[in-house]
């Protein structure tokens, strides 16, 4: 080994010399240590003695022109934003709960659906948004609201509570009568047809014009007229959310599958069951076999009960899971109906994994994995969406090669885990998908959270993206169990009973 | 959303101070982009340690090091400030480096797949042992005889091959590959104990 990488940094390695170097490494994670190690003192030893003599190439690039006039389109990118005209189009909010409204104007506006500056008028119904500066509003019956940017909006009509505590402190609510600005506080707005407008502070302070009302106060405000003092009779936020007692919708979910089989040792094409598959579970095949060293551990799938510790109300675990082996498991299971990323809509999916102890010394091979991709049956190794927890358990989005995403946080391992990932496609403009794992000790709520492990930028995708592959490595096995795909948050998420505020 | 970043602004609204959020998209595009050269330039060394180890040639790595410093800069839109940003450029340059593979001829081809793949999901999760190690050469390479440390600068600063300085210095290629050998041997011994008192410390 030692002669092997005196010769490569000789540059003297033969071709033979380089083949035998790497039959060493393979499946050798001492001898990788020891090559990485000398690599990088090699790097290291070129970068640091070469730097005073020779510039870097991105330090050599910027003063001779590359960077130069990227910085002027940087700059030019800046100057172009503040010079748009005030409604940019970029969304600014998400709607959080939509229970049986109807909206005017347009068709609908589904949960997860994302919000651009403009009216939104309700007719009926319930709906919760939340602004991207973190307020979140609830608007109940008929109410005309206007988006004006992530920090504002203005009440035309009708009524809302606002929530904005903590970082999203500073939401300003525009009425006929007055600018109310949240002080980190929760308050109920009215305002009638005829512009009288009524503010109830539920909790912390309002501000308005220059004055302050404080929790427990409620004003009435009339052209022309000092305020009022009323009392305060609305609901606070929370209560409303119970009051609209948002549940499940399973029965809006397009794909799913249990693993609802007895224990046992089963082949791919046994495993028929679930919802919205246009066939079993497979091997992959032909071109779909990238590496042929990728060879799975085995050729069966196997079903095992318990094993899966889970806080939220699944029945998953209990009724049957799948195990993954160790060594290389890769499974695939053809969609129905794909995930059309060329047109608009929104995708959510959920997944619940064991995920086996990540040992940070043992430097094995293959390291730890799973992922859960969709692919195109059409054009197998371009666009493809995986979400992902590697070997350094950071939550990871892959858009094939246009990038990855992986999260700054790692997340525990040796506990059952709760993926849940969403989709934003979009026929014009970018897709944006989020993806969050929920570990045991995590609540979820009603809606989708306000932060997310990982999100993509800059992505755009063509592709019906219609097969599920699972694929697991490691040293241990581990269990995945209730795969479920669905256009809302709460089609694919199990809803605790005792609702929590969405952090 | 997470994808704004925060930051708290005052504001005067009559005599009350009054706290907003200022949304990134105001602020952000000139300074992200300061940000992200800085980042890029930081990331150089272990961008470049991280592709020479997938490609052991430093030539080629040099090459797909300024590709990637190119895509990275036409990517930068997808880099989420606040991720780590080497686990985003190595990507870059993983992908970079299979396609410089696909175009060398079979017979340089040195590494299959899987120590590949290997190696580069290794390089991510050593990240911050590499930069540790960074630094603790710099002192190592003080600690140097002036004579070692002379031969070190003629290979690596001026990029000279074991053969011209042979040819120089009147000695044997073989001698000077030696010496050169335990010179690494004397510096990675040194890096290995800063580190481990580093960890007692």
């Amino acid at each position: 080994m030692n002669e092997l990488l005196r010769k490569l940094s000789d540059g003297t390695l033969t071709y033979d010399e380089a083949k035998q170097l790497n039959e060493l490494l393979r499946g050798n994670p001492e001898a990788c240590e020891v090559y990485l190690n000398h690599i990088a003192l090699e790097a290291q030893l070129e970068r640091e003695l070469q730097q005073p003599a020779k510039i870097s190439p991105i330090r050599a690039i910027r003063p001779i022109g590359l960077m130069k006039p990227l910085m002027a389109a940087a700059a030019a990118i800046t100057l172009a934003f503040f010079l748009w005209p005030h409604g940019t189009t970029a969304p600014l909010a998400t709607v959080l709960l939509s229970e049986d409204c109807v909206w005017k104007g347009r068709e609908s506006l589904p949960e997860g659906s994302r919000l651009i500056p403009g009216k939104i008028q309700l007719s009926s119904g319930t709906a919760i948004l939340r602004f991207d500066g973190g307020a979140e509003a609830i608007l109940r019956g008929e109410t005309t609201l206007e988006l004006l940017s992530a920090v504002q909006a203005r009440l035309i009509t009708g009524e809302v509570v606002i929530r904005a505590e903590g970082d999203a402190a500073g939401f300003k609510l525009l009425t006929p009568a007055s600018e109310l600005t949240d002080l980190g506080t929760e308050f109920a707005v009215k305002v009638q047809r005829s512009g009288v407008t009524e503010l109830q502070v539920l909790d912390g302070q309002v501000g308005y014009g220059d004055a302050i009302a404080d929790a427990g106060h409620a004003l009435r405000f009339e052209a022309g007229k000092e305020a009022e003092a009323m009392s305060v009779t609305s609901p606070r936020f929370t209560d409303l959310i119970q009051q609209a007692a948002p549940k499940e919708r399973r029965d809006l979910m397009t794909h799913y599958d249990g693993f609802f089989y007895d224990a046992g040792t089963y082949q791919p094409s046994d495993i028929v069951k679930g919802k919205g598959w246009a066939g079993p579970w497979r091997l992959r095949l032909g071109i779909e076999l990238r590496h042929p060293n990728e060879i799975d551990s085995t050729t069966d799938m196997r079903i095992v009960e318990g094993g899966l510790t889970v806080p939220w109300p699944i029945p998953g675990g209990k009724l049957g899971g799948l195990e993954m082996p160790a060594g290389r498991s890769f499974r695939l299971r053809p969609m129905k109906q794909g995930i059309d990323m060329g047109n608009d809509g929104i995708t959510y999916f959920s997944l619940i994994t064991y995920e086996p102890e990540h040992g940070k010394k043992r430097h094995t091979t293959p390291v730890e994995g799973v992922r859960l991709t969709f692919r195109s049956s059409a054009d197998y190794w371009n666009e493809s969406l995986s979400f992902g927890c590697q070997q350094s358990l950071r939550p990871l989005i892959q858009a094939g090669a246009q990038g990855s995403f992986a999260s700054a946080a790692a997340i525990a391992d040796e506990q059952s885990l709760l993926w849940i990932g969403k989709i934003i496609r979009r026929a014009d403009g970018e897709d944006e998908i989020f993806f969050r794992i929920y570990g045991q000790a995590d609540a979820l709520d009603y809606a989708e959270p306000a932060t997310w492990h990982s999100s993509t930028r800059g992505l755009r995708q063509s592709a019906v993206l219609d097969l599920v592959i699972l694929s697991s490595t490691g040293q241990n096995p581990r269990i995945v169990d209730e795969l479920r795909i669905g256009p809302t948050w709460r089609s694919v998420v199990p809803i605790q009973a005792q609702l929590t505020k969405v952090e | 959303m997470m994808r704004g970043e925060k930051s708290l602004t005052k504001r005067f609204i009559g005599q009350n101070v009054v706290r907003f959020r200022s949304q990134r998209s105001f602020y952000g595009v000139s300074e992200n982009s300061d940000q992200f050269i800085q980042d890029l330039t930081a990331s150089q060394n272990s961008l470049y340690g991280y592709i020479l180890s997938l490609l052991p040639d430093r030539a080629a790595a040099q090459d797909v090091l300024q590709e990637v410093s190119v895509t990275a800069w036409q990517k930068r839109a997808d880099f989420t400030p606040g991720t780590s940003f080497f686990a985003w450029a190595s990507k870059i340059a993983y992908f970079h480096v299979l396609s410089y593979r696909r175009k060398m001829s079979r017979d340089r081809l040195v590494f299959d797949d899987e120590v590949l793949d290997y190696l580069a999901e290794r390089q991510l999760e050593r990240e911050e042992e590499v930069s540790r190690r960074g630094l603790a050469l710099k002192s190592c390479l003080e600690k140097l005889p002036a004579t070692q440390k002379q031969l070190v600068e003629q290979r690596y600063a001026s990029g000279g091959s074991v053969q011209d300085i042979a040819a120089k210095e009147g000695k044997s290629v073989g001698a000077i590959s030696q010496t050169l050998y335990r010179i690494r041997e004397a510096l990675l011994k040194c890096v290995e104990q800063s580190l481990a008192e580093e960890e007692l410390a």
